[in-house]
C-alpha cells in the first residue's frame, strides 16, 4: 500500500519566527483554502485560484512547497510568471538559437557539433539544462518528479495565467493532462527524440492564479479544481499579528476595523475600480508600526477624514476623493 | 437506499445552461475523492467539495448553494452514511449511479420553503444520528462535527439569512469608468478577440526574428529573412444598431461595441449599420440599413453578398421594446419575420439588450428572446453573446 500523501495543513508559516527559516514572510491560509489544496493534492489536479489582487494567491504555492519540503523547498518549487507575450512552450523548454548560430560561425578546424542535446544523470533522468537547451518550469518539475526518494510532488506556480493570449491556457491542456511533452528539436545520445515525462505517482502540483482579466476557456477550466479566495474568509487580525507581534491587540483590532470600514466605503461608493487589499493593509500597518511608540493602544486613524498614511492604501484619485468629501456613512463603533 | 444525490446534482447542473457544466471526468473525480477516505462529515464539507471540483466561477457559488440547500436532506443522509460506514468502505459511494443519464430523475424530494427566521436560521431536517468525529485523521487536522439536529415534520427547509457581504469589484455590474459603460472597452476587445476563425494567408510585412534565427541556425548560414504569415480572420461580423428614441440614452454603448471590435484587430470591417425600430423593408422584400446620419444605405442582401454563410456573424443591439414596455403585436411579428430572414443567411445571431432582464417580461423582448439568444450588456453577457456567435451554447 502506498504511503499516505503528506497533505498541506497551512501551519508552516504561521509566525515570523517559523517563516524566517524558510526565508519567507508569514502566510495564514483560511481553512477552506487549505482544504482546496488538499483536494488538489489528493486528486492530482491543477488548482486554479482566483481572488482580488493582493489577497495572497501567488504566495500560496511557495507556502505549500515550504511546508511540504522544509527549508530546501526551493529545490522542489518552480515559478512561472506569465506575461502578455508568454507562449506555452516557454514553460516547457527554450532553445538558445543565438548561441548555436554564433558557434556555427566561429572558424575552427575541429568538426563542429551543433546538435541540440540533453544528457541524462546517473538515475537515467534528463538534466534540466543541455547543449543549447534549457527546460522551463514545467519541464523541470516533470523531471524532478522522477527523482528517487521524493517525499511529495514538486510544486509549480503558474502566476497570472490570464495575462497571456487567450489561446495560452488551451496550449497547455495536453501537457497538464498527460504530464509529458516531446522536444522535436533535440535528440538524446541514441539519436531519439527526447520526451520529458513526469512520474505518475508524483505528478507536480500546479497552482495557477488568475486575476479574472480574461475569461479562461472551458476546456482548461474542466481540468482544474477551483477556489476563490473570498475576502471575508481572510483572517486579517491574525495576519497582522503574525507579521507585527509587537503591536498591541487593541491597536490591531482598531486598525483592522477601520480598514474594513474604508474598504466597505470604497466598494459602496463605486467610483473607484480598485479596492484596498490585504497586502496594502500590511504596508499600512508597517508604517503604523514604524511611527507608533511600543505599547500604544490607540491612535487617530484618520486626519481630516482621510486615513493616516493613506499613501500606502489609496492608489487612485477617486479613492482619495471619497475620503476628502464629507462623510455621511456611519463610522465603526 | 439513499437517493443518488451526486447523480441528481450532476444532471441538474448539466441541464442548466447557465453553468459551465461538469464533465463525466469531474463526476468520477468525486468518487475518486471519496475512495481516498477524505473526511466528508458535514453538509458544508460536501458543498465545499462540489464547489471546488465542479464549480469554475465564484459567481455561481450562491446558485449552487441554493441548489444544494434544496437537497439538504439527501446530502445529510449521504454524508452520514459515509461517516458511519467509514472511508475505507465504499458502500454508499457504490450506491451512487456511476453512469449518469442525460435526463434528471423526476422523483425529487418535495420541499416547502418557508421564510427565514432570524432566531432560528438553522435548516431543519429529518432526525439524524449524532455524529461527532473529532479525532485527527490521516488527512489533516481540520475537525468537523454534526450536532443533533432538531427534528420536525420532514421536508421543511429554512434558509439561513443571507450574510451581508461586500461585493468584490468584479461583481459590481456597472463600473464607473470615464465612459460609464457597463463593460470596459478593453474587456469588449478581449471578448471580440475570441470571435475568430483564423487561417494563414500570405507573408506579411513583419519580420519573424525567431524564425529567421531558427532557419539560419538550422542551415548554419544566413540566407534569407523570414516574415510572419498574415493570419486572417475569416468571420465577418455585422453589428446592427437600433436608433429608436428609447435607445438614445444607451446608443453610445452600441458605437463602443463597434469601435472595440474594430480595435481588436480581428474585425476590421465591423462598421455599424443602423435601423430605426425595425429595418425598413423595400419592395423586393429586402431589408435596408443606413449609416448613422442616414446619408448612406445598404440592403441586407448587399451586405451579405458573396459571403460564405458559415462566416457571417450578426449582433443586434436593441431594447426590443423592453425600455418602453412595447407590446405591439404587429411590431413583434415584423421583428420575428426579420429574424427568420436573417436565419436563412446565417445561424450565428445574437442580441444584446440594454434593458435589464427583469424588464423584458411581458413585452416584445420576452417573445423575441425565445427566438434567438438575447443577453443583457454586462461583461459576462457580451462573452456569452460572443460564445453564441461562435455557435457554442452560452452559459
Amino acid at each position: 500500500m502506498p504511503a499516505p500523501i503528506p497533505l498541506y495543513q497551512g501551519t508552516a508559516l504561521l509566525n515570523k519566527e517559523a517563516s524566517k527559516k524558510y526565508g519567507l514572510d508569514t502566510y495564514l491560509p483560511s481553512p477552506n483554502l487549505v482544504k482546496a489544496v488538499q483536494l488538489a493534492q489528493l486528486l492530482k489536479r491543477p488548482l486554479l485560484i482566483k481572488g482580488e489582487p493582493g489577497c495572497g494567491k501567488s504566495r500560496l504555492a511557495e507556502a505549500v512547497a515550504a511546508e511540504l519540503f522544509g527549508e530546501n523547498f526551493r529545490d522542489y518549487y518552480f515559478e512561472w510568471h506569465v506575461k502578455s507575450s508568454s507562449k506555452a512552450q516557454h514553460g516547457l523548454y527554450s532553445i538558445n538559437h543565438l548561441q548555436r548560430l554564433s558557434d556555427a560561425n566561429i572558424k575552427s578546424d575541429n568538426a563542429k557539433n551543433l546538435e541540440i542535446s540533453l544528457d541524462k544523470d546517473a538515475n537515467g533522468n534528463y538534466n534540466s539544462r543541455g547543449k543549447y537547451i534549457e527546460l522551463g518550469a514545467l519541464g523541470q518539475a516533470f523531471q524532478l518528479s522522477n527523482q528517487p526518494g521524493l517525499i511529495s510532488a514538486p510544486v509549480v506556480l503558474i502566476d497570472e495565467v490570464d495575462k497571456a493570449d487567450i489561446d495560452f491556457p488551451n496550449d497547455l491542456l495536453l501537457e497538464l493532462d498527460r504530464m509529458e511533452f516531446s522536444i522535436p528539436e533535440a535528440k538524446d545520445a541514441d539519436g531519439n527524440t527526447i520526451t520529458i515525462r513526469a512520474n505518475k505517482e508524483f505528478r507536480p502540483l500546479f497552482i495557477i492564479t488568475s486575476n479574472d482579466e480574461k475569461p479562461l476557456p472551458p476546456a482548461f477550466l474542466r481540468r482544474c479544481m477551483f477556489h476563490y479566495i473570498d475576502f471575508e474568509e481572510i483572517q486579517l487580525p491574525e495576519i497582522v499579528k503574525s507579521n507585527y507581534a509587537d503591536l498591541t491587540d487593541a491597536l490591531i483590532k482598531d486598525s483592522v476595523t477601520n480598514f474594513k470600514y474604508w474598504r466597505k466605503k470604497i466598494a459602496e461608493r463605486g467610483t473607484s475600480n480598485k479596492n484596498i487589499s490585504t497586502s496594502e493593509l500590511l504596508d499600512w500597518i508597517k508604517l503604523i508600526n514604524f511611527y507608533t511608540p511600543l505599547g500604544t493602544e490607540k491612535i487617530n486613524m484618520e486626519e481630516d477624514g482621510v486615513p493616516i498614511y493613506h499613501q500606502a492604501l489609496l492608489k487612485d484619485v477617486e479613492s482619495i476623493q471619497i475620503f476628502a468629501k464629507k462623510d455621511t456613512m456611519d463610522k465603526p463603533a | 437506499m439513499t437517493e443518488p444525490i451526486l447523480y441528481h446534482l450532476y444532471n441538474e447542473m448539466r441541464e442548466d445552461k447557465q453553468w459551465i457544466s461538469p464533465g463525466l471526468d469531474e463526476y468520477y473525480l468525486l468518487f475518486d475523492l471519496f475512495e481516498t477516505g477524505y473526511p466528508v462529515k458535514t453538509f458544508d464539507d460536501f458543498a465545499f467539495i462540489i464547489e471546488t471540483i465542479w464549480l469554475k466561477s465564484h459567481h455561481q457559488k450562491q446558485k449552487l448553494r441554493d441548489l444544494l440547500e434544496l437537497r439538504r436532506k439527501m446530502i445529510l443522509q449521504f454524508v452520514a452514511s459515509l461517516a458511519t460506514d467509514g472511508p475505507a468502505q465504499k458502500t454508499q459511494v457504490d450506491e451512487q449511479v456511476k453512469e449518469p443519464a442525460t435526463t434528471t430523475d423526476p422523483k425529487l424530494p418535495d420541499v416547502v420553503l418557508k421564510p427565514a427566521d432570524e432566531n432560528n436560521a438553522k435548516p431543519v431536517t429529518d432526525k439524524l444520528p449524532d455524529i461527532s468525529l473529532e479525532e485527527d485523521t490521516a488527512y489533516g487536522n481540520t475537525r468537523f462535527s454534526i450536532s443533533q439536529h432538531n427534528s420536525s415534520k420532514a421536508s421543511v427547509l429554512k434558509f439561513e439569512t443571507a450574510k451581508e457581504t461586500i461585493l468584490p469589484l468584479q461583481q459590481i455590474p456597472y463600473l464607473f469608468t470615464n465612459d460609464y459603460f457597463p463593460i470596459q472597452s478593453r474587456h469588449m476587445q478581449q471578448a471580440w478577440r475570441t470571435l475568430k476563425n483564423k487561417q494563414e494567408g500570405e507573408d506579411g510585412p513583419d519580420l519573424d526574428i525567431d524564425k529567421t534565427i531558427d532557419h539560419t541556425a538550422k542551415q548554419g548560414y544566413f540566407s534569407s529573412l523570414e516574415y510572419e504569415k498574415r493570419i486572417l480572420n475569416q468571420l465577418q461580423l455585422f453589428i446592427f444598431l437600433d436608433q429608436s428614441e428609447s435607445m438614445i440614452a444607451v446608443e453610445e454603448f452600441g458605437k463602443e461595441l463597434c469601435s472595440s471590435a474594430f480595435a481588436s484587430d480581428l474585425h476590421a470591417h465591423a462598421i455599424p449599420w443602423y435601423f430605426y425600430q425595425l429595418p425598413q423593408k423595400n419592395e423586393n422584400g429586402d431589408y435596408l440599413f443606413t449609416n448613422e446620419d442616414w446619408t448612406e444605405s445598404a440592403s441586407l442582401r448587399t451586405l451579405l453578398f458573396n459571403l460564405n454563410k458559415k462566416n457571417i456573424v450578426i449582433l443586434i443591439y436593441s431594447d426590443a421594446g423592453a425600455l418602453r414596455n412595447c407590446n405591439e403585436t404587429a411590431r413583434l411579428k415584423e421583428t420575428i419575420d426579420f429574424i427568420k430572414v436573417l436565419n436563412k443567411r446565417t445561424a450565428y445571431i445574437a442580441w444584446l439588450n440594454p434593458a435589464p432582464k427583469n424588464r423584458w417580461k411581458g413585452n416584445n423582448a420576452e417573445r423575441i428572446s425565445a427566438e434567438l439568444p438575447m443577453f443583457e450588456t454586462e461583461r459576462r453577457d457580451l462573452e456569452n453573446a460572443v460564445a453564441a456567435l461562435k455557435g457554442k451554447l452560452a452559459y
